[in-house]
């Protein structure tokens, strides 16, 4: 009865107070209309960004002194130039990335190996130190109150085989590497029979087996590390498409009397995703780290306008390829010991986990790097007559969905 | 007084009408026959001030900085005219327009007869130099710089307003001349505490005080170059001026109500000289070294001593012109790199050989060196405070040593050493930028022979 009265006193009035489920408030959003105003009386206060007309927080900020473009290699430059920066703060980094999720981005799809039998000398330098910031992962790229990183290091090693014709390439490659301080050791056949019996050895001539510093690991997981040190260490990352390069350039004659213009960066165009929106960032340097596409990127800065057949018509020779990497099952596999093989064929092959999967591919095709489409049928016809030729034990394989 | 004033109000027609490719060559020419035309105010009779009219006058502490403002209207011209090459025709106008508008504000403030003139064009300094800052400034911290440096100085002028207003009610008039005469001791009360806080917290906030101090880095680092050469040379000046003018009426309350001023400042300046020595953006730490300077003429000011104010007012133009001439030189380096931290820019001597003349001079006086007037400024204020108090030797050696060690830090750091690869395609100096600088260092160097001009009223 009491509900009663209360009904009929407060009839007209129920609607605006809301009692019971009935809410007429919900269309015009009040809760996000206020936050909205609290966001703007505190965007208003000293400290924080002002931006009095609309959000811009997902917009890179106007000025940066360093530009990086690109994936995890671009990020390891940012790493380093704020590790190595002699006062905190000094340098400004932006890293910008077209993709947030790296969903087609190289690393992550990537067969994550890490191996010191290069033919460069560089390389291998650069590989002996890659594994020893991998081995060391958690004092590079430690953050306060976050959990250490397991990079999954597999330190099984690459097994490189060679036949008649490449055996003293190989030969050679092995002494440079172990000049370096790699550790890679000769295999004759007979040796690999018997370190390897799953391996049939017809046509290889020499083996190469690094022993140590080699075998594979997460690359996601080294880039979230890279990801979240560099966060922490207060570099901007913003996700975007670099467009355009406004540079400024100057006439100059050079010592010899020859006539140079000379070109500087000194804006990059950062457009959104799905918006015609883009911000012009001021820099001082722009780092072209963007992996597959650097080609592009390096035409957008005009690398590559001139006639051809000189240094200026000269694009930066970097062009995407695409491989196949598959996954497979075998119960018979090669068991936890198995190397990182490559056939001299082409094909290679490393266990994934422990419940007898296996990545592998060959690397001999170059379908078209439009899309990021697999053929299966290549693996039928291309990769697996090569795997079962070298690992009897792959006969009976079947592929799982990559 | 009329024929300064009115050709400078004369100089925004002559904007607007000019041909566009003529707005800078006119300016500047015409800007900077006005500034020769100041030279003139040097004529000054005996212990008398050169009194123009009841409304303007000006004395031998205006006269130096009426010159050095002057002055630095073509010399503003000249150094922005790169950044706002890009701009369209009536952003540019605008821009000289509020330059001229400012220029003109503090030629009335400098000479200013009357008190609340004095206040009245104090405030109207503020907004063409707030529209500079945020409308041309490079970033977008800019807004905010533009908030702190206009709500700074509003918040502790508004009290000097109510005191003006208040002394002006009880001794009857606020004009100079008469002012000397009828001035009557200020006792020790609490009202006269307030009235002396409110009086002295206007200046000190533009000086700045080192506590009052947070508007400076940013409105100075986000200013265009004309906004930071005009606030760094004459803006903090105001500051000064009108402390000196305004202790007039505030004896003998100074004596002791100075004492929290001057040790702040004195703590100040080490502090903030220490600060540059940590600073990674150029511009930044050019902003600190002034808010050092500036800490020593809060100090001269205060203690009262002939001396002091001698050495005041000859730091003050000595800063004026060093601070402009170091910004001009940042700025230079800006529009190369397109970027202020300091280690993106190295090695620049090889490069640019005649700028590093320009950065070896700019540095060399801004660490006082003998015999330039930032020397005899510093060296009058160090007398003073010795005799006012023995211990102040010390802060003032450990402040000498380290305005040497950032100021060595800054030119070793800018030009000597390897150059960074990526600075190997600048461009080299302008002309312009050479003779802006020589037109900085020309005066100062010129002073040293005759630095009995900008010692200032009791000299």
């Amino acid at each position: 009865m009491l509900r009663r009265a209360l009904r009929l006193r407060l009839g007209p009035c129920l609607s605006g107070r809301g009692l019971g489920t009935y809410r007429r408030g919900s269309t015009l959003d009040w809760d996000g209309k206020v936050s909205e105003i609290k966001k703007k009386i505190q965007s208003i206060f000293p400290g924080g960004a002002w931006n009095p007309l609309y959000d811009t927080s997902h917009l890179p900020p106007e000025r940066s002194d360093v530009v990086i473009v690109g994936g995890v290699l671009g990020l390891s430059v940012a790493y380093w130039l704020k590790r190595l920066e002699k006062q905190q703060g000094a340098i400004r980094v932006l890293v910008v990335e077209r993709d947030h999720t790296y969903a087609r981005a190289s690393t992550v799809l990537s067969v994550g190996g890490i191996r010191q039998q290069f033919s460069l000398p560089q390389n291998v330098q650069l590989s002996l130190f890659s594994a020893e910031f991998l081995r060391n992962i958690n004092e590079y790229l430690a953050v306060v109150d976050d959990p250490p990183l397991d990079l999954q290091f597999n330190p099984s090693g690459y097994l490189l085989l060679a036949s008649e014709e490449g055996a003293a390439i190989m030969e050679r490659n092995v002494k440079m590497q172990r000049q370096e301080g790699a550790k890679v050791c000769l295999m004759s056949p007979e040796q690999l029979q018997k370190k390897f019996p799953w391996i049939n050895t017809e046509g290889v001539a020499l083996a190469s087996y690094g022993l140590e510093n080699e075998g594979w690991f997460d690359p996601w997981c080294l880039l979230q590390g890279l990801r979240r040190k560099l966060q922490s260490m207060g570099v901007l990352f913003c996700q975007g498409e670099v467009t355009r390069f406004i540079s400024s350039s100057s006439h100059m004659e050079t010592a010899s009397g020859e006539q140079l213009t000379l070109k500087r960066i000194h804006e990059v165009h950062v457009k959104m995703d799905h918006s015609q929106e883009f911000q012009p960032v001021e820099c001082a340097i722009v780092v072209n780290a963007a992996g597959a596409w650097s080609g592009q990127i390096a035409e957008l800065a005009g690398v590559g306008n001139g006639p051809p057949g000189t240094m200026q018509g000269t694009k930066l020779p970097v062009e995407p390829r695409k491989r196949y990497v598959y996954l497979w099952h075998c119960p018979q596999g090669p068991g936890l010991e198995a190397p990182l093989v490559a056939d001299p064929s082409g094909a290679y092959f490393r266990r994934e986990g422990l419940g007898n999967n296996y990545v592998g591919s060959c690397s001999e095709e170059e379908p078209d790097p439009g899309n990021l489409e697999v053929d299966y049928d290549f693996f039928q016809e291309k990769v697996w007559p090569r795997l079962a030729q070298r690992v009897p034990a792959f006969e009976t394989l079947k592929v799982t969905d990559r | 007084m009329l024929k300064y004033i009115i050709p400078t109000i004369m100089l925004m027609p002559l904007t607007w009408l000019s041909k566009n490719s003529m707005i800078w060559v006119n300016s500047t020419a015409h800007s900077l026959l006005i500034s020769f035309t100041s030279l003139l105010l040097m004529n000054q009779f005996g212990d008398n001030s050169l009194n123009f009219s009841l409304v303007f006058f000006s004395d031998s502490l205006s006269t130096p900085l009426l010159i050095l403002t002057m002055w630095l209207l073509p010399l503003m011209l000249m150094a922005s005219q790169h950044h706002l090459s890009k701009e369209n025709l009536t952003r540019k106008k605008l821009f000289i327009t509020m330059l001229i508008s400012l220029q003109l504000f503090l030629i009335m403030t400098f000479t200013a007869m009357e008190l609340i003139l004095f206040y009245i064009l104090f405030e109207a300094t503020l907004v063409p130099t707030l529209i500079i800052i945020t409308r041309w400034g490079n970033q977008t911290e800019r807004l905010n710089a533009g908030l702190y440096f206009l709500f700074y100085t509003l918040a502790g002028s508004l009290p000097l307003l109510v005191a003006l207003i208040y002394i002006q009610n009880t001794v009857g008039s606020l004009n100079f001349l008469m002012l000397q005469y009828w001035v009557q001791p200020v006792h020790n009360s609490w009202s006269n505490v307030f009235m002396w806080l409110a009086c002295m917290m206007a200046f000190m906030v533009k000086m700045p005080l080192y506590g009052l101090h947070l508007w400076l880095p940013k409105a100075h680092v986000e200013a265009p170059i004309a906004g930071s050469m005009v606030l760094a040379a004459v803006l903090l000046k105001l500051g000064g001026y009108g402390m000196l003018r305004i202790t007039l009426i505030l004896n003998p309350m100074t004596d002791f109500m100075a004492y929290p001023f001057i040790m702040l400042s004195l703590w100040g300046m080490i502090m903030t000289s220490s600060i540059c020595l940590r600073q990674t953006d150029l511009k930044s730490l050019i902003a600190y070294s002034s808010v050092s300077h500036m800490a020593l003429v809060i100090v001269a000011i205060l203690i009262q001593t002939p001396w002091s104010y001698m050495g005041a007012t000859a730091l003050m133009i000595a800063h004026g012109l060093t601070s402009s001439m170091l910004f001009c030189l940042a700025n230079s380096n800006y529009e190369r790199i397109h970027s202020r931290t300091m280690i993106l820019a190295r090695g620049l001597q090889t490069l640019l050989p005649l700028m590093a003349t320009w950065w070896l001079l700019a540095s060399l006086t801004n660490l006082a060196l003998p015999p330039t007037i930032n020397l005899i400024g510093e060296l009058f204020v160090v007398m003073s405070t010795f005799s006012w108090s023995n211990i102040t030797i010390i802060l003032m050696g450990v402040n000498m040593v380290i305005t040497a060690l950032y100021s060595l830090y800054m030119l070793i750091m800018t030009q000597r050493g390897k150059y960074t690869y990526h600075i190997n395609n600048i461009s080299p100096s302008f002309t312009r930028e050479n003779a802006l600088m020589s037109l900085h260092i020309l005066p100062l160097l010129l002073l040293t022979l005759n630095p009995k001009i900008i010692l200032g009223p009791l000299y």
